[in-house]
């Protein structure tokens, strides 16, 4: 005679719209935190923002280095081409996030783990069947992966330049600082958001295309770092600048980010920047289509 | 609940996966049966709203008949048959995740996911990691997963795949438990006959995407013939009749074989009483020494349903 079954029949209003994504972007989103590695590598990925950070502290005196007053002297001597080295320019704080070396790097490293391997890593130990099965669609299971993705980077992106700009203004002797930079800032925050948002959607749907999960982040190391060198190459062997930012979805960001925050550049092509992100955007969501129907799961 | 299936059609490019078929799944527990390929999987996957098949109907008895895939499936719980866990999650990430997607909220998700990982057995295992798990832990956790929102209905997709005769005893009696106690109507899909024939009240066999055979599991195997052995000895030895002569009495009735040395096959229509068997052998100038009625495997009907279909075609 077996035992009675413990079996309490369920008694809950459901919950729909988002609220059922959100658990999926939260594990997605904590997923990196679940080995040390990963903390550790979160953490190194944040070293420029912390040499920033520190630059800061210098600057104000928080840090105690050199004659007094020699950092902020310096700050309002530095020529115009330096201001991404300036604290009392707004460049100084999202542009470390935006610059090949070091941000590049680091947004490369942390994308490459977290962002380009979600949807290849799903499809590798068949939890699409699980979660398809369920009260999502494969587009809602694929926002919320994105959505995953993009909050963690935003916090190197968005987050990081918004702490450093909040320290400086409290470390200032007034509210200068605050009112000179603030509106060009919040700008340049508002676009990084959306170029990040873009930049982890192109991650994510390269994650959607691919057969595993290595495949997805060579491929996304590859198209990140391969079109910005060969960006790089053919706007120097053709003395074309501008062939930069239509070749390389990296720096075509850039150029979108500083041209909405309204910084200073030369040799760029705005048009060909956004046509260039949208052409990579469209092509990865046809094929992402394709490989997104619920039959694949299943397959 | 109970599901009905009407004319349903489902094609795969030019593939015909499931041709016209029309079943209905009572409350209790159903087997699919079908060789690798017979249309089950896709019977499945159109309830759940995974595929849509190019004509017929479906009908849930408590859902409307427009029913959205995304209302079905707060109703079914769906264990696949390939193995299948949420990466680097642990049993109760895995659960509680599961119940959040199919809209629980979070605190009834982590009580239901506890509660469910308790009834199949996982307790102690519920903060490691699946990918550790065994092949029976995994199926249990796939089967807790699948109970984790109280579905009024579960598609188990070869629930017992790759797991050792202990473990699979374990998941068949955790199925019937299931049915019997829970009353949870039950869609078995399976290859394993002697799974069904532990688990299942009633059974659907399907080939090449048909019906070959339906109906309670007692009524497949009794059969509309019963088949008896027969074993006859001379009634005097002396005399020696031929066997023959045996034969040709039974055949002259009833269709039947020999098998020599004095044992023969006899196939009785259900009016036909035996004791015409022993007047029939008398009369043939021998003795019935045994006669047996052998029961029909669900193999038997399995077997004698898809030849039945191959060559009718």
């Amino acid at each position: 005679m077996s035992q009675p079954l413990y079996y309490r029949a369920l008694d809950c209003q459901r919950v729909g719209g988002l609220a059922r994504l959100w658990p999926l972007a939260r594990q997605e989103m904590l997923l990196l935190f679940r080995t040390k590695l990963g903390v550790a590598l979160y953490f190194f990925c944040m070293l420029p923002s912390l040499a920033r950070l520190v630059m800061l502290l210098i600057m104000f005196g928080v840090l105690d280095v050199g004659p007094p007053g020699l950092a902020n002297r310096m700050s309002r001597g530095l020529p115009p081409s330096l201001n991404h080295q300036n604290p009392l320019r707004a460049e100084f704080y999202f542009d470390g996030a935006l610059r090949t070396m070091p941000g590049m790097i680091f947004f490369l490293l942390l994308t490459s783990i977290v962002v380009a391997r979600c949807i290849a890593r799903d499809r590798a130990t068949n939890a699409l069947e699980l979660y398809w099965t369920r009260g999502i669609s494969p587009w809602g299971y694929v926002f919320a992966k994105w959505l995953g993705g993009f909050l963690i980077t935003s916090s190197l992106t968005v987050v990081m330049p918004l702490v450093l700009w909040l320290t400086a203004c409290f470390l200032a002797e007034d509210w200068t600082l605050m009112a000179d930079t603030g509106p060009q800032f919040f700008v340049g925050l508002i676009a990084i958001a959306l170029i990040t948002g873009v930049w982890t959607a192109i991650g994510t749907l390269i994650s959607a295309v691919s057969s595993s999960a290595n495949l997805a982040m060579v491929a996304w190391s590859m198209l990140l770092v391969g079109s910005s060198a060969i960006g790089f190459v053919l706007s120097r062997a053709l003395g074309e600048d501008s062939l930069r930012s239509c070749l390389s979805f990296w720096d075509a960001g850039r150029v979108i980010v500083r041209s909405v925050a309204d910084l200073q550049q030369r040799g760029v092509s705005v048009p060909g920047a956004l046509m260039m992100l949208g052409a990579l955007l469209l092509s990865l969501l046809l094929l992402a289509k394709k490989r997104m129907r619920v039959t694949e799961a299943l397959q | 609940m109970t599901v009905a299936l009407q004319n349903v059609t489902i094609r795969y490019g030019d593939h015909l996966a499931v041709d016209d078929l029309s079943i209905s799944i009572a409350s209790g527990s159903v087997a699919l049966l079908g060789r690798n390929g017979a249309g089950k999987s896709s019977v499945l996957k159109a309830l759940l709203g995974l595929v849509r098949p190019s004509s017929g109907t479906m009908r849930f008895s408590s859902l409307p008949a427009d029913a959205s895939p995304a209302m079905v499936r707060a109703h079914v719980g769906y264990m696949p048959e390939r193995d299948a866990h949420l990466p680097q999650a642990t049993g109760f990430e895995m659960v509680s995740v599961l119940g959040m997607l199919s809209g629980l909220p979070r605190r009834d998700a982590w009580r239901r996911a506890h509660e469910v990982l308790y009834l199949v057995g996982l307790e102690e295992q519920r903060y490691r990691q699946v990918s550790g798990y065994s092949a029976g832990m995994r199926q249990k956790a796939k089967l807790a997963a699948a109970l984790v929102h109280d579905p009024a209905i579960l598609f188990l997709d070869e629930p017992t795949n790759g797991l050792d005769p202990g473990a699979r005893r374990e998941m068949l009696e955790l199925v019937r438990q299931l049915s019997e106690q829970l009353r949870k109507s039950i869609v078995f899909s399976t290859h394993i006959l002697q799974d069904v024939e532990a688990v299942c009240d009633a059974a659907v066999v399907l080939e090449r995407g048909k019906v070959v055979a339906q109906g309670d599991i007692g009524e497949l195997t009794s059969g509309a013939e019963r088949e008896f052995r027969l074993r006859v000895e001379p009634a005097d030895v002396a005399a020696n009749p031929s066997t023959a002569a045996v034969l040709t009495a039974l055949q002259a009735s009833w269709r039947a074989e020999s098998e020599g040395e004095g044992r023969y096959t006899v196939w009785l229509p259900p009016e036909i009483d035996t004791t015409r068997v022993f007047a029939a052998v008398r009369e043939a100038g021998a003795t019935v020494r045994s006669l047996a009625l052998k029961r029909r495997s669900l193999e038997d009907v399995f077997l004698s349903a898809v030849r039945g279909e191959e060559e009718a075609r």
